[in-house]
């Protein structure tokens, strides 16, 4: 009988850690059958997403050469090519490095695991709202070059939610996040870190650190850079 | 001291209230180890009703059948073949077999008793 009953502990135990899970799995919106189904088709988009992504450096490089090879022989050669880096910096389609920070944000470690109300889980995690902050408070402060993991911030940037991930450049990523900043080290750091700063919340939930750094790399833009709509306005100053 | 294994039962549910957590991936292997566990236990009953009731058997058993049947699940899943749903089928059938031989041994005692009775 002694036997029965440990055993029956322990089959109690297996029943209540698999209603458990299951329920658990049900909350986080994939049943158990359909996440191997959806890893496979995550795995193939990927790739197929890497390889494009690749073909896009590869025509942006043709373009650099084909460009460099134009601009050759002529006379204001330097200038051009001056004004060019700094249209490319501009427009965040080079790698750019130098001194500046990196911010890393994560979901905050005090949050218990027992924990299960879904608003009080929430105050815990990386928002798009906290990156979006951080960001705007970045290029007040004179930054020259950001990324977010490995998106670069451009002109037409975006950051949202979506659904349990954050949207930058139409590419969804989850935390960790990484924000590397190009500029005055110390006064982008003061920037966001400050008291009363975006980071406050952040700050107290341990869910940011930050590093200044002498040299680091901001990637370029990967996305695409086709404008379908505007064209340029013709300035008076522009004709020849 | 029937009541004993009901008690195990409610006190290993207990951990449904604690602070563990399991990742969503097992979800599927921890059921099919309840189920092997659930099979055990009216097995166990059965060969009790029967008298051939062996507690080494029935302690090994529980343990392997259950390490058996996710491991089983999981290779299954390795290789691409639903051996999760044959461990399904095979540990539901014999639960039932054993469920419908203890009810009809109940329902004989039972028929006994009246007859004695009478």
């Amino acid at each position: 009988m002694f036997q029965v009953t440990a055993l029956c502990i322990v089959l109690g135990a297996l029943l209540g850690l698999s209603l458990k899970t299951y329920k658990r799995s049900i909350e986080t919106g994939v049943p158990s059958g359909r996440a191997n189904v959806l890893k496979i088709e995550y795995r193939a988009i990927k790739e197929s997403n890497e390889k494009m992504r690749r073909e896009i450096a590869d025509y942006r490089k043709q373009i650099d050469d084909l460009t460099g090879k134009l601009m050759t022989g002529t006379s204001g050669e330097t200038l051009l090519k001056d004004e060019l880096v700094k249209a490319k910096i501009m427009a965040g389609t080079t790698a750019v490095h130098g001194p500046g920070v990196v911010f890393t944000l994560v979901d905050s470690p005090k949050l218990s695991p027992a924990e299960t109300d879904r608003d009080i889980i929430e105050q815990f995690m990386v928002h798009d709202k906290d990156l979006l902050a951080i960001v705007n408070e970045l290029l007040v402060n004179g930054a020259e070059a950001i990324s977010i993991n490995t998106e670069r911030w451009i002109s037409t940037s975006s950051i949202r939610c979506v659904g349990m991930t954050v949207q930058v450049n139409n590419r969804k990523m989850s935390q960790p996040f990484t924000i590397k900043a190009i500029g005055d080290p110390a006064a982008l750091q003061d920037a966001v870190m400050h008291q009363g700063g975006p980071a406050d919340d952040l700050v107290l939930l341990e869910m940011i650190t930050v590093k200044k750094e002498s040299d680091i790399v901001v990637p370029a833009y990967t996305g695409i850079t086709q404008f379908e709509m505007g064209k340029p306005v013709e300035e008076p100053g522009n004709r020849n | 001291m029937m009541w004993l294994p009901v008690v195990g039962l409610a006190v290993g549910f207990v951990v449904y209230w604690l602070p563990v957590a399991l990742p969503t991936d097992y979800a599927s292997y921890l059921s099919l180890a309840t189920l092997a566990g659930l099979d055990s236990i009216f097995g166990g009953i059965r060969a009790g009703i029967e008298g051939k009731f062996h507690d080494d058997i029935f302690l090994s058993g529980f343990v392997v059948n259950t390490v058996l049947a996710a491991a089983l699940a999981y290779l299954g899943d390795q290789i691409g073949v639903d051996l999760f749903l044959a461990a399904v089928v095979v540990l539901g059938g014999r639960v039932f077999l054993n469920l419908s031989l203890i009810r009809r041994y109940w329902l004989t005692q039972a028929s006994l008793n009246r007859k004695r009775d009478s």
